[in-house]
């Protein structure tokens, strides 16, 4: 279930115990403006987040519930017996609808319409039942914040005590069975001080789980389209932060698609695709936090900001209008503005930017605006980090070992590579089909340069583009308690943070955009696939991606298909197209072809038609009409599944989608059933959460072909990976007819001459290795 | 200013290092250094199941002397980060009374900088150092 569904039930549940009581007492003393306020507020809060959750019957109830305390309220009915047994009933009913909520039942609905009415003056009275319900569901509890706080602080002291007993014996020269002890007392240790740690600590992630419910909500309501894309972090920080995020987040999302995004007309004018943009993403940036909000709309209107504030008589126009661009965006953090004259059921009077401010404020972190007027607003959070548990890759340089986020590493390649120098003498490394800059991290932190020339690239992205840091080897991955550096260490620009491992011996966080700073790499062109910094004004792709064709399909929806497989542009009109049987096809110059089409035709008068063909067979596509010709980037964002799209690619500071017209064209031969749609299946026979299948599940996947996790699969799988552990234990006689096997070893060196095994981060080797098995004959396809 | 005050020796002068919170008498094991550094960060050791920042106090404060190969310091809390300010030989609690310093007190400016009070013990002038102010030193370059 919802951490926030749960949330709202243990809340309510928590609030409604005391709320009988408070509904009794008032009764005898309905003069009690408290606590009449009290259960007023109650029965608002449930209303509120009914609405956000989308239970729309507790909303019902708790509506009229707050229609009747209003009424009340504002003295316009009497609190008599009648009116408190109904609200009594009323939240007697709110109770059993939660607790059936959270044991997962329903209940008839005829009881409520009922329990509505009695709320009416003059009706029959009601006689409210108790009602139980069984309690199930994960059994949580809530606990207050200092008492946490006190287990960790006794867990610090566990562990100074612990040293000093250990101090005390090596001076004593205790014997086995004394050290064994203390082995296992220290062990114990480590492990209460993680799981109280974990305690306080939550996914970044869960800020999201309403979101897209919001979105949906208010896109609806407002009649306008809007697409959706979170980027979230798996990094775990203190509950508290998030909690602090929510509603900021809740704002700010509501802001962007009530005033940011435009309806779809005046976006159609504007040249942009019917459905608006918006992105979320969090991620941990160094020793912050750092929340986006970023969308394609309208941008804030400077202009009109400056009309209401003079309007409203609170600043005065000479001045306002001498703002610059940016402290004129930073007008809209003014309290009670509000640029709309009539109050929207979404965003009401102008509440919102001045409350998250000062919630940021609270908690020590700034916000920052990037408005573009016509384009969008991205809103950036930055928060402090007290502790996050972050997952890193352990590198070695030289004798020291660093920890890099995991989810800025973007591959691991082992292997000489050939090195050359850009323009103003900076290395530059060739990783696959992309050239990014080179960055030693011993000559970087100062370290002695290392014997042999190193051998293994951490290609690692950073705001403004990816590079490669060479380093020693890659060591290990481990999810680290990270504490951020004292300032003396922030101050080498170095370093996001400290940690203690499993080994005891202190290691440092590195921050890779400091990295890359202090070795003079600039980031000049697009960035690549991560959600970066695109720099404003900045031109678009390099020149050196291959020409492609950008057009408006059929849904309204700008799609980019590359130039070489367009064979010619026609025009056709919509009633050529036939659908027989499922199957499309157009009649182009008296002859049938078969068709694709993303929407129904309809009553298209005309339509544009991209013939593509891979020089064996021919393709209608079916779209509304061409718009320009462009270089793609260098670098594409793969999608997830084989499909019409292949990825998206990044054109003017938008995401666009790339045709597979590979994938469209494999579409027209004979299906035969032996033939799996997508690439040849590999197996990884690996826990899907571990770091196999996190690393080399996704390698895998954007080079085409399709991934099992586990033991086994439906499908027999053209190639099986497995750790050498894994491998040991499958004995010889299990393997004869069985899929070949590609080893993976866990150390960069090979363990002797006769090893076959691929070291598991070195993705070009596997990569070949499973293209040799996937071609050779008598492999399946 | 009167209590008991954690005394160690830096540079062949008594201190107690006042940090307006608790501070302890500890003994580092290793040091794993923090390259690119300032001089007088010497890196991070384990000190209660954390990583503590190690100073090396008098070059911190600006004096010519290190006290880079002792092991004994005192353990302070800054501004919510943990560090381990080394001194020659291991702290000793004493009490003492301690003192405002005036403004004509005859000390180079070093000191100057970085002492809050001081205190008479046995003949000795103590001088009581404030952490965050040895701390500031830090981050202007040497």
């Amino acid at each position: 279930m919802d951490d926030l569904l749960r949330e709202f039930i243990a809340e309510t549940r928590e609030t409604l115990e005391a709320l009988s009581g408070e509904i009794v007492a008032w009764e005898a003393t309905p003069g009690d403006r408290a606590r009449l306020d009290a259960i007023f507020r109650f029965v608002h809060t449930v209303k509120g987040s009914c609405g956000f959750l989308g239970l729309p019957r507790l909303q019902r109830l708790s509506h009229a519930a707050e229609d009747v305390l209003a009424d009340v309220r504002a003295g316009t009915r009497t609190p008599d017996r009648a009116l408190v047994n109904a609200v009594l009933a009323l939240v007697d009913r709110i109770g059993v609808l939660v607790e059936a909520l959270d044991a997962g039942t329903i209940l008839p609905e005829t009881d409520e319409d009922g329990l509505i009415a009695a709320l009416a003056p003059g009706a029959p009275e009601v006689v409210p039942l108790p009602q139980a319900s069984p309690r199930r569901g994960p059994r949580t509890v809530r606990l207050g914040v200092d008492l946490l706080d006190r287990m960790m602080a006794g867990m610090s002291d566990m562990v100074l005590a612990r040293n000093e007993l250990a101090r005390l014996l090596r001076q004593g020269n205790a014997g086995p069975g004394v050290e064994a002890a203390l082995a296992r007392l220290s062990l114990s240790i480590a492990e209460m001080r993680d799981a109280v740690t974990r305690t306080r600590m939550q996914k970044i992630e869960t800020l999201f789980a309403g979101v897209p419910r919001l979105v949906r909500d208010t896109a609806a309501e407002l009649g306008k389209s809007v697409t959706l894309t979170l980027e979230g972090s798996d990094v775990e920080v203190d509950r508290d932060m998030v909690e602090v995020m929510r509603d900021p987040l809740v704002h700010m999302v509501r802001n962007a698609i009530d005033h940011g995004i435009e309806n779809a007309a005046e976006r159609r004018a504007a040249g942009k695709p019917e459905a608006g943009q918006l992105t979320i993403a969090a991620r941990q940036a160094g020793n912050q936090i750092v929340l986006e909000v970023c969308d394609d709309g309208r941008g804030i209107d400077v202009d009109r900001l400056v009309e209401k504030l003079a309007a409203s008589g609170t600043r005065c126009e000479a001045q306002l209008r001498k703002l610059d661009a940016a402290a004129g965006a930073d007008l809209i953090f003014e309290p009670g503005l509000s640029v709309r004259d009539v109050a929207t059921p979404i965003s009401g009077r102008g509440v919102g930017m001045d409350v998250v401010r000062s919630a940021v404020d609270r908690i020590g972190g700034r916000i920052e605006l990037d408005n573009r007027p016509g384009c969008g607003l991205r809103i950036q959070i930055h928060a402090p980090l007290t502790l996050s548990i972050i997952p890193a890759i352990l590198v070695a340089v030289g004798e020291q070992c660093f920890a890099v986020p995991r989810q800025i590493v973007e591959e691991i390649v082992v292997g000489p590579r050939a090195r050359v120098q850009d323009d103003d003498g900076l290395d530059m490394v060739q990783v696959r089909t992309r050239r990014m800059p080179l960055v030693a991290l011993a000559s970087v932190l100062d370290l002695p340069p290392p014997r042999a020339e190193p051998q293994t690239l951490v290609v690692v992205s950073a705001p403004g583009g990816c590079f490669a840091l060479a380093v020693d080897g890659v060591l290990d991955q481990q999810e680290l308690v990270v504490k951020p550096a004292s300032p003396p260490v922030m101050a080498t620009g170095l370093y996001a943070g400290t940690t203690l491992p499993d080994s005891g011996k202190p290691m440092l966080l590195l921050d890779c955009a400091g990295i890359a700073s202090a070795a003079g790499v600039r980031f000049a062109r697009v960035p690549g696939p991560r959600l970066g910094d695109p720099d404003p004004g900045e031109e678009n792709a390099r020149e050196d991606g291959p020409p492609a064709l950008v057009f408006v399909d059929l849904d309204g929806v700008r799609r980019v298909v590359p130039l070489a497989a367009v064979d010619r542009i026609q025009q056709a009109r919509g009633n050529a197209i036939d659908d027989t049987q499922g199957r499309l096809r157009l009649l182009l110059d008296g002859k049938w072809l078969a068709a694709e089409a993303v929407a129904p035709v309809g009553d298209c008068g005309e339509l544009t038609v991209l013939r593509l063909t891979n020089g064996r067979q021919e393709l209608a596509y079916a779209a509304r009409h061409a718009v320009d010709i462009v270089h793609l980037p260098g670098t594409m964002e793969a999608a997830g599944t084989a499909g019409r799209i292949a990825g998206t690619v990044l054109l003017n500071k938008q995401r666009v989608e790339l045709i597979d017209v590979e994938w469209l064209l494999g579409r027209l031969e004979p299906a035969t059933p032996s033939r799996p749609r997508g690439g040849p299946l590999c197996l990884l026979a690996a826990p899907a959460y571990g770091p196999l299948a996190a690393f080399v599940g996704p390698l895998l996947e954007q080079h085409g072909y399709r991934v099992a996790l586990g033991r086994a699969s439906w499908e027999r799988p053209a190639v099986v990976l497995m750790t050498e552990a894994a491998a040991h234990a499958a004995t010889a006689s299990d393997r004869r007819g069985e899929p070949p096997v590609i080893r993976l070893r866990n150390l960069p060196e090979p363990a002797g001459p006769g090893d076959t095994s691929i070291y598991r981060y070195d993705s070009d080797a596997l990569l070949a290795a499973i293209a040799n098995y996937t071609r050779a004959p008598g492999a399946l396809q | 200013m009167n209590g008991l005050y954690l005394v160690a020796r830096i540079a062949d002068q008594a201190v107690a290092i006042a940090s307006g919170g608790t501070s302890s008498a500890v003994e580092l094991g290793e040091i794993t250094p923090v390259p690119r550094a300032p001089r007088a960060v010497l890196g991070l050791a384990a000190l209660r199941s954390w990583a503590v920042t190690v100073i090396d106090t008098p070059l911190a404060i600006g004096l010519s002397h290190s006290s880079a190969r002792s092991n004994h310091g005192v353990a302070v809390r800054v501004e919510g980060h943990d560090y381990a300010l080394l001194a020659d030989g291991s702290p000793k609690v004493v009490a003492l009374e301690a003192q405002p310093l005036g403004a004509g007190a005859d000390l180079p400016s070093a000191w100057r900088r970085v002492a809050s009070a001081a205190a008479m013990r046995e003949g000795t002038r103590i001088l009581v150092l404030d952490a965050a102010a040895i701390l500031d030193g830090i981050t202007q370059p040497a």
